[in-house]
């Protein structure tokens, strides 16, 4: 048995119809009609529906005060529920139709689909007769799309029977849309019915009533009800299983679909065939991928061992919204990905391309031409074409991706399916193009989502715009390292213009590294606050397809970049804990103090936590106006790990070292000053380049080595060493001190920043004064070359520190995880 | 479930006359939510001594909100009610008079709409898809979708693989089929037609025809949409569905010294030069646009005709300018020019004198190429030699 709730409100006539559509039905289950009057004010309605009770013995007539269509549904529920027979409720509204056949559907779909919670319509309008399809396969991200499931649905008893019912705060509409993801969170799936047995009424005025108007705020109110779906990975996931994000074909001939490259299942050559086909036919219900992608076998096991698969193949997806096809030089080098700003028009370059994309949308246009010789000359020569470039260590290439193109066009060709006017087989309903990926990257941060769920978190992400083998590099590094001993995964996300310069085991404490490279991303041009600019925001596009992998971060961790700031509380919805880490502010030329932390105080209320890098820093900002529970002071270590050495006492020269930029930061003209004092009685030895400012001027004898980038390099270089100097004009807590302490040097360093909390002066090492840097130093190292047993109880001292990166990561972990 | 049809009303104690179901009122005084099962009480009947609980409860909002009289006399509400009645009734009969006129000036205009049509020599059938034989075969009970609704639908051609007999019914995948079984028949190889005896009316629908016959079933070339197999196979069948408007004509199959139609989608595709020619398969017209210079000539090769006949061809201009369009059985011929006004149709002529393959040569001449003209079908009509 099934019941039938007829729900009316000011549709005194149109009910006719709907009663009698249920009392026609041809064969089926018995069915109770429960007519419910929502409280209608109109004498006709109320004589309509008394007459077909009175008439019938299996209507039931209820009336209620007017409490809206939910209320009145779920009046007619409780009275369906009453009879334990009734295996299902169908929600017909009063102006709507059943087709003759309905009931024998009903009772067909309630016995052999046992695995679905409702059955919901195709979209079979009247009146203003339009033939829509229902999508003909059940998707929840559809579904979160679009209300693709009339109230015009069959819900099982079960579905009631766990509490579930219309909710009455929706007076606006979606009442149903609402209550179909209420099903859906309560574990059941709709069925799209694909015959046709219901009949929508569709007038005009539907069309003004101001639905539009009000969609956004429904939606809002639908997406905050339902924030298990819109607010969480939930919804990513359930679209990058269900519309498959690409089709790679390999140069050995193996074909996948699937949103990431290594999870995609395996297809034939003829199942490739019948889906591209499928997609050309009836592409609003095809699952086919928007995007092909060509390539060797090697590229992709290449690129995932640089771990930049997810970010090559994000970022080969964003290309294709500039142009019809893509291609990726792979290069060997440091790992980059770029893509060019523009695109153009050489087809030839896909000769020698180690990967093609291109967009399914152009294979189609191509294939209109019917025969190979114009299908191809279409797809290479006449496309326009935007080009990336992508690098990493020791790429092996494999065959070439323009031969698998050749071979995929051409099983399309021989295929017997080619012959066939793909007009022929169209559904003959109107498609539906529910903007699911748009809606799907609305709900994301404004971005497209990951390519695939990430496994076991906790999940922590930098965000950081250089990367090279600079401290603030080295303490990412080293904290996500002590993260991952600690059971965190971490991921690498850099985004901005510069050329990355890492050492290869910089990357090693990260599961995935993401790369977005386009000068918007390093423009610091914006508003001033507190004396520093700001970043500029980039770009609803790129800031999109920056924020969108990181929704899949447990913490997000902004390093630097800037320009995230400005949306980066779109993950906060989805319960993302924000930190930004504060290292260092800088000086102008006239004195004044600058820097990122100045800015992150602008966007202070953003963050759960802000992470500085000693306590100095904290209390600074904390006197800045920070409250102290979101300040983290975790105290930079040695930025790699090392055993504490341990050194005799040195005889001969002392050797005095400088590590570092040669910039107006670090002032390597006070350690030349330094060393053309005492040249004659110490060795110096001058580590590193110039990078900003103006070039500096070295005497001959003093020609510098190169910047060191590997941890070897560092402790040979430190090994060669009795006394670092610093003669920094600002300073954060340097990792060169740490580390030179580790490695039994003995540092002089002007006491700026948090330089104090390494460095105890007398006791393990010596603090000079910052306004008389050169004559401090040069006194402090004649006191050290006399005493030498004071340098190796200074080296001592400070080369017994514990290591602190293990006691960050635990800090963090308790404060954010 | 069932509802009483009588003259029930809620009343305070005593208050009612008798010969009337009387629900007693103080129960509900006191109720908070109220749904009230079945039909509403005439009236509402509340005594003096009743009436300040009655004003303040529930009850009386929800029956004023549903219109429920309250009174202190069932007389009053009777009188009132009675009199309404008629006057509903009274509007009533003067919509269903202003119903019927509207259904015969529907009925006037339709019959009009047939005329027109007719006179404008506009086909009244459509070949809606045509799925041509492929070499494979299905035999046995064989259900096939079909790729379109049921609005217009009168006729499938299904492809025999040989002699036989068998039946074939039009079906909803669920419930009562649409019409009864039809009889099919097939003297060897070819196409064998199931036609209803009049389009399928009302709201679309989708269809299946189910088949069982002595003889094979031709398929089609494969397709990728499972569904739209036929049972048992990879394929759809071969298949020609046929839409029309009720009472309209369907063409011949085959050549039987009758006239018949060739419809667009069952000529050759045309050479064409200067300009573009493009089947139109969802109204089954070759859509032409002539080049930049508003010239085009596209000729169909290879039409067979059984004897002598008139060819006639026929044409609509959808676009604002006219248009001169000729037919030829060669190019070189100077053949009559035929003016297509604006949104016109028109039937162009031919006359061939002997049976055999003819090509016919169309030359379209136009101001501009802003013009667009549909060639639906030619009728080859047989003459005497």
């Amino acid at each position: 048995m099934i019941a039938v709730v007829i729900p009316v409100w000011h549709h005194p006539v149109l009910v006719d119809e709907a009663v009698l559509s249920c009392l026609a039905q041809a064969g089926g289950p018995e069915a109770e009609i429960i007519l419910v009057n929502d409280g209608c004010d109109l004498s006709q309605t109320r004589a309509s529906l008394e007459g077909w009770a009175a008439a019938h013995s299996n209507i039931t007539l209820l009336t209620q005060p007017n409490k809206g269509l939910s209320a009145a549904r779920n009046t007619g529920i409780e009275q369906a529920l009453k009879n334990p027979a009734c295996k299902g409720v169908f929600f017909l509204d009063a102006d709507n139709m059943l087709d003759p056949h309905a009931f024998q559907l009903f009772e067909k779909l309630l016995k052999t689909e046992p695995d679905y919670g409702w059955f919901y319509p195709q979209v079979d309008m009247f009146g203003m007769e339009v033939n829509y399809s229902n999508g003909n396969s059940w998707a929840l991200s559809r579904l979160a799309s679009i209300n693709c499931s009339d109230a015009g649905s069959l819900v099982r008893r079960e579905v009631f029977e766990q509490g579930l019912r219309f909710d009455t705060d929706f007076k606006q509409g979606f009442e149903d849309w609402d209550f179909w993801l209420g099903a859906v969170k309560l574990g059941f799936i709709g069925y799209p019915v694909i015959e046709s047995f219901f009949r929508y009424r569709k007038r005009p005025e539907s069309m003004v009533t101001g639905a539009n108007r009000k969609d956004v705020l429904l939606r809002g109110q639908l997406r905050a009800k339902h924030a298990w779906l819109y607010g969480s990975n939930r919804l990513p996931d359930a679209w990058n299983e269900e519309y498959p994000r690409f089709c790679i074909v390999t140069t050995d001939g193996r074909i996948r679909i699937g949103s990431h490259p290594l999870r995609a299942r395996t297809v034939s050559t003829e199942d490739f065939v019948a889906e591209v086909f499928h997609q050309r036919a009836n592409p609003a219900e095809s699952r086919f991928p928007p995007t092909l992608v060509f390539c060797a076998p090697e590229v992709l096991e290449g690129l995932a061992e640089a771990k930049i698969l997810d970010s090559t193949f994000y970022q080969i997806e964003g290309a294709l919204r500039h142009a019809p096809m893509a291609v990726v030089d792979i290069s060997d080098g440091p790992r980059s990905i770029r893509a060019h700003g523009k695109v153009v028009d050489e087809g030839n370059r896909l000769l020698e391309a180690d990967m093609i994309a291109l967009s399914m949308h152009h294979l189609n246009a191509a294939l209109d031409k019917e025969d190979m010789a114009p299908i191809i000359s279409y797809l290479i020569e006449g496309a326009t074409v935007l080009p990336l470039e992508v690098s990493y260590a020791n790429p092996a290439k494999g065959g070439a991706p323009l031969e698998a193109l050749m071979e995929a066009v051409g099983a399309l060709l021989v295929s017997p399916m080619a012959s066939v006017d793909f007009r022929q087989y169209a559904n003959w309903r109107s498609p539906v193009f529910a903007p699911i990926g748009k809606d799907v990257a609305t709900c994301n941060a404004g971005g497209r989502p990951a390519l695939a769920p990430l496994g076991r978190g906790p999940h922590v992400g930098f965000a950081i715009q250089v990367f090279r083998f600079g401290g603030v590099e080295k303490c990412l590094v080293a904290l996500a390292g002590a993260l991952q001993a600690q059971g965190v995964t971490c991921h690498l996300f850099i985004y901005g213009v510069d050329d990355i310069d890492a050492a290869e085991w910089m990357f090693e404490p990260f599961e995935k590294v993401w790369i977005l490279k386009n000068s918007a991303l390093r423009e610091w041009g914006g508003n001033r606050y507190m004396g520093t600019n700001d970043a500029e925001h980039p770009g609803e596009m790129l800031m999109g397809d920056m924020l969108g992998p990181l929704t899949q971060m447990n913490v997000v961790v902004n390093c630097g970049a800037g320009v995230l700031n400005h949306e980066l509380t779109a993950l906060r919805p989805r319960g993302i804990r924000l930190c930004a880490w504060e290292h260092i502010t800088d000086s102008t030329p006239y004195g004044r103090s600058r820097g990122t932390p100045y800015i992150t105080l602008g966007y202070e209320g953003l963050f759960d936590r802000i992470i500085t890098c000693s306590q100095r820093l904290a209390t600074r900002l904390g006197a800045l106006g920070v409250p102290e529970h979101k300040l983290l002071p975790l105290p930079n270590g040695p930025g790699y790990e090392g055993a504490a050495v341990q050194r005799p006492a040195r005889k001969g020269k002392l050797r005095i070292g400088f590590l570092g930029r040669f910039d107006p930061q670090k002032q390597v003209e006070r350690f030349v000053e330094v060393a053309e004092a005492l040249r004659k009685g110490f060795e110096f030895v001058l580590c590193g380049g110039e990078v900003f400012g103006k070039p500096v001027r070295l005497p001959d004898w003093l020609s510098p080595q190169p910047p060191i980038h590997s941890r070897k390099g560092l402790d040979d270089f430190y090994a060669s060493i009795d006394v670092l100097l610093i003669p920094s004009r600002d300073e954060g807590l340097p990792l060169t001190i740490l580390e030179a302490q580790r490695a039994g040097v003995v540092v002089l360093a002007s006491n700026v920043g948090a330089v104090s909390e390494a460095v105890v002066d007398g006791e393990s090492g010596v603090l000079l004064d910052p306004s008389n840097v050169v004559p401090a130093a040069i006194a402090a190292l004649q006191a050290l070359d006399k005493d030498r047993a004071l340098l190796a109880r200074m080296a001592r001292n400070a080369a017994g520190k514990p290591d602190r990166w293990q006691q960050n990561a635990a800090a963090f972990i308790e404060s954010l995880l | 479930m069932g509802q009483q049809n009588m003259i029930r009303v809620l009343a305070s104690e005593g208050i009612c006359p008798d010969g009337v179901e009387v629900i007693a009122l103080a129960p509900w005084l006191g109720a908070d939510e109220i749904v009230w099962e079945g039909a509403l009480p005439l009236c509402a009947l509340v005594s003096d001594a009743d009436m300040p609980a009655f004003e303040k409860s529930a009850l009386a909002r929800f029956l004023r909100g549903a219109g429920v009289p309250v009174s202190d006399r069932l007389e009053t509400v009777l009188g009132a009610a009675v009199l309404a009645e008629k006057q509903a009734a009274a509007a009533l009969r003067a919509e269903q008079a202003a119903l019927r006129q509207d259904y015969m000036r529907l009925q006037q205009s339709f019959a009009e709409t047939e005329d027109f049509l007719n006179a404008a020599f506009a086909p009244t059938f459509t070949c809606a898809r045509a799925w041509e034989p492929a070499g494979g075969e299905v035999s046995g009970a064989v259900e096939q979708r079909l790729p379109t609704g049921s609005i217009g639908l009168v006729a499938v051609d299904i492809w025999a693989k040989g002699k036989g007999q068998g039946r074939l019914c039009f079906g909803r995948l669920t419930g009562p089929d649409f019409g009864e079984e039809i009889a099919l028949e097939s003297g060897g190889e070819g196409w064998v037609r199931a036609m209803l005896p009049k389009p399928l009316a009302g709201l679309a629908e989708d269809v299946v025809i189910r088949v069982e016959a002595d003889f094979a079933l031709g398929l089609s070339l494969p397709i990728p949409l499972e569904y739209m197999h036929a049972t048992g196979a990879d394929a759809p069948l071969a298949m020609r569905i046929w839409k029309g408007l009720p009472g309209c004509r369907i063409p011949d199959m085959e050549p039987r010294g009758t006239r018949y139609v060739l419809p667009a989608s069952s000529l050759p595709a045309p050479e064409v030069q200067g300009g573009t020619a493009r089947l139109m398969s969802g109204r089954d017209a070759w859509s032409l646009h002539p080049g930049h210079d508003g010239k085009m000539d596209f000729v169909f090769r290879g039409i067979e005709v059984p004897s002598a006949a008139n060819i006639a061809a026929y044409t609509q201009n959808f676009g604002p300018e006219p248009v001169t369009l000729s037919l030829a059985d060669n190019a070189e011929e100077v053949a009559r020019r035929n003016m297509l006004p604006p949104e016109s149709h028109v039937q162009i002529d031919m006359f061939v004198t002997a049976a055999g393959t003819v090509d016919l040569h169309f030359k379209l001449r136009a101001a501009s190429p802003l013009v667009s003209v549909f060639l639906r079908g030619v009728e080859i009509i047989p003459m005497a030699e």
